[in-house]
């Protein structure tokens, strides 16, 4: 009896460090997309409406990054832009107010919330694998480089519907 | 003397145990490479009868078909260093038709994608088509275009072509010259054996010579320019010399038409058994450059972990039990790259994907047999070994120390033949010493031998041909069975009875010869059960216990042994006339190459 209670504390307190493990990355890689923690670049032109850019994200859980590249595609979008390359080109952010996300802290905070609105927005475009020179341990964390499709046209219209962003003929 | 030997063994080990490539960005994209075999000038008419079939083989699937039309390369008598710089003349003439090929040149001279195109829609993975079907520009073209630079030339040069008599005749010779009392070879078989050298070439096509074959020479429907089509008729372009091989291969058939070997196939003629040297130089040449050549190693990520399993097929001629280092890449604050390997897996099932990519397309399985835990993302690169397994050690436990000493096995894996993974078969040998030893009262049919009441100093040895599978059943595949079962010869060997040497007897022909009243055979059967740690792709520790089946003693002369005295025990002398079994366990270090 006292043996059972002894085993199932201490796998109940194993299973608990590893959820509070995960949370806490969980935890860091949203600290990491506030604070712009990550790289974004294109990858093509996307289909009408859509931009296609690789995403690297960086977690010491390699899972964590591959599910925070979505919102990172995203919040890339709508904050930082990204540059061109030969063929491909760049785009501007969708607001050019860096301080945005915390005046608009009420409207971002759900969007940017785990399963929040702006995976409406987002498709992955692979095949479900990691492309082999896309998954990079970095020091103690790893890189991961994830290719996704941001419907931008509908963001921007879900933004501008929202009152966060001015629309593209406002001001005329 | 023995530190420094130390040192040396342990960095060997070390280097086996770890290998890391240190470089900038590492190169993870695989391109399917092209082939353009050409042929040095055929001097005999055998010669020519192989290459002509050379010629109507089709490329290996890894391969993309890139054949022209092409003279014979003339470098009879040519002194080495010459001889190299003219097939570098010669190879750079043919980069013109190779690319007229890739850019599908018309009869006007014009150029056009759709040949590059379909290259790079079947080089694809799923992973390029569903970017593409993602992305307003199909960027799969430029996929083909990026398989241009890895086109290769590979000039056969035919150096040696003996009939299987002159083999023959060639080995007595050699024997000869060595000792007077020779034993002249068993010519059993019949057909050839060639020697060739390879010489591989790269053509080289990247962003310097693009720009200048699109400026100087790119015409097409649209916009002809006819100086540009003047002008391709004196267009070269670079090709780099790779490497070289130099191999044997051999097409023969056993001349006795009773032979077992023609139980479920005809018996070819000489002929054919010419046409075939084909088939194995062209076979042999890949499989012996494919594990030289980088461009040659198909590489791919990890696309799932449970089972292991990659996206690679029947495109790039994967074979069963195929190896492939499993690694991750590791990169430093500067944005330097190195590959660190975490496992090794070979390869379990294959996937027929011998098409355009789909972007659902099924993926091969692979067993990993070693190493850390592999995660989805992680490199998987073709690294090719020989097959051969080679095992060293001693029995630590024995009923019979005939089957003791030093045991040594040498294995081949033939699983890519039999379409069995883990199938090898091998040559498994026992040596042992017997000093002081007494046999017992031993005798034959036609009276005793000189054995009673003495003591005898010999070999004593055992061999057998056996086949063995290696299995695994865990997820890193660090530890595996290799149960095996085969058939062979044991034996003792006497040189002393009571210290004193066993004197020679003159045989039939006058030749002074080991008395065969003391040279004693038996027949063996040994079954095996091997448990297997591997410590890196290329070393493994085996503890194998098992039994083995002894019966049919007989002298050199085949007279039945019979045993009717008290032996020295634990050498298996008691049971001679008997049906034996005998128990015992192996500790040997296997090496893989």
């Amino acid at each position: 009896m006292k043996t059972t209670l002894k085993i199932t504390t201490i796998s109940l307190l194993l299973m608990l460090g590893l959820i509070s493990n995960m949370s806490a990355q969980k935890r860091k890689a949203n600290k990491d997309t506030r604070e712009w923690r990550y790289e974004i670049e294109a990858m093509g032109t996307g289909v009408q409406g859509t931009y296609l850019v690789k995403v690297w994200s960086y977690s010491k859980k390699p899972q964590v990054a591959i599910e925070q590249a979505k919102k990172n595609a995203v919040h890339g979008i709508i904050f930082r832009g990204f540059a061109g390359k030969p063929g491909i080109p760049g785009q501007r952010a969708l607001t050019n107010n860096v301080n945005l996300e915390e005046e608009k802290a009420e409207f971002f905070d759900p969007f940017f919330d785990d399963g929040g609105k702006y995976m409406k927005f987002v498709s992955i475009t692979n095949d479900g694998s990691i492309a082999a020179g896309d998954r990079l341990k970095v020091g103690k964390e790893y890189k991961i480089g994830v290719i996704v499709s941001v419907n931008v046209t509908a963001l921007r219209q879900d933004l501008e519907a929202a009152g966060v962003i001015k629309g593209l003929t406002n001001g005329f | 003397m023995k530190k420094i030997l130390f040192v040396f063994f342990a960095a060997t080990i070390g280097m086996l145990l770890n290998a890391q490539d240190v470089g900038k960005t590492l190169s993870t994209k695989y391109l399917r490479p092209s082939l353009t075999s050409l042929f040095f000038q055929p001097e005999t008419a055998q010669e020519n009868t192989i290459l002509t079939k050379f010629k109507e083989l089709p490329v290996i699937s890894k391969f993309d078909d890139n054949r022209i039309e092409f003279p014979y390369f003339n470098g009879s008598g040519l002194p080495e260093a010459a001889k190299m710089a003219k097939i570098q003349q010669y190879v750079q003439q043919a980069a013109n038709p190779i690319l007229a090929k890739w850019w599908n040149r018309d009869t006007n001279g014009d150029f056009n994608t759709e040949f590059v195109a379909k290259r790079g829609g079947f080089s694809a993975i799923d992973a390029d088509v569903i970017q593409a079907k993602a992305s307003s520009t199909n960027r799969i073209e430029m996929i083909g275009a990026d398989l241009i630079d890895k086109s290769y030339v590979f000039v056969y040069d035919i150096t040696g072509l003996l009939t299987m008599e002159q083999v023959y005749d060639k080995a007595d010779a050699s024997a000869k010259k060595y000792n007077s009392n020779y034993i002249p070879v068993k010519r059993v078989d019949e057909g050839y054996e060639v020697t060739y050298t390879v010489y591989a070439y790269r053509l080289v096509f990247n962003d310097s010579v693009s720009s200048v074959f699109y400026n100087n020479y790119w015409t097409d429907a649209q916009s002809h320019d006819a100086k540009k089509v003047a002008a391709w008729g004196t267009a070269t372009f670079p090709m780099l010399y790779k490497t070289r091989l130099s191999a044997t291969v051999r097409s023969a058939q056993p001349k006795d038409p009773k032979s077992s070997a023609y139980l479920n196939k005809k018996k070819k003629t000489m002929t054919e058994l010419l046409q075939d040297v084909a088939v194995l130089v062209q076979t042999n040449s890949v499989d012996e450059l494919g594990i030289r050549l980088e461009d040659f190693k198909p590489k791919v990520s990890v696309f799932k972990t449970k089972p292991l399993s990659a996206k690679l097929g029947t495109k790039e001629s994967l074979y069963l039990d195929q190896r492939f280092f499993i690694y991750e890449i590791e990169q430093d604050l500067s944005g330097n790259q190195k590959k660190v390997r975490k496992g090794v897996a070979r390869v379990k099932e294959i996937a027929d994907n011998n098409t355009m990519a789909s972007g659902a397309s099924k993926p091969s399985v692979f067993q990993q047999q070693g190493g850390k835990k592999l995660y989805e993302g992680m490199l998987m690169e073709s690294n090719e070994d020989r097959g051969v397994g080679l095992s060293i050690g001693f029995p630590f436990s024995t009923g019979n120390k005939q089957f003791g000493g030093l045991n040594i096995a040498l294995d081949y894996r033939i699983s890519r033949v039999a379409k069995v993974t883990g199938l090898a078969l091998g040559i498994d040998a026992y040596v042992n010493f017997l000093n002081d030893v007494n046999v017992g009262n031993v005798s034959t049919s036609n009276g005793s031998l000189p054995y009673a009441g003495n003591v005898m100093d010999g070999t004593s040895y055992a061999l057998a041909v056996y086949v063995a599978k290696e299995m695994y059943f865990t997820r890193k595949g660090n530890i595996y069975l290799r149960p095996s079962i085969g058939g062979g010869l044991s034996g003792y060997v006497f040189s002393k009875i009571n210290d004193v040497e066993i004197p020679k007897v003159i045989d039939d022909s006058g030749k002074e010869v080991q008395d065969k009243n003391y040279s004693w055979s038996s027949v063996y059967f040994p079954m095996n059960i091997g448990f297997g740690i591997n410590f890196s792709p290329s070393i493994c520790l085996e503890i194998k216990p098992g039994i083995a089946f002894r019966f049919a003693s007989t002298t050199g002369n085949n007279e039945a042994l019979i045993q009717s005295g008290i032996p020295d025990d634990k050498w298996g002398f008691e049971t001679l006339d008997k049906v034996s079994m005998n128990s015992s366990t192996v500790c040997n270090l296997r090496f893989r190459f």
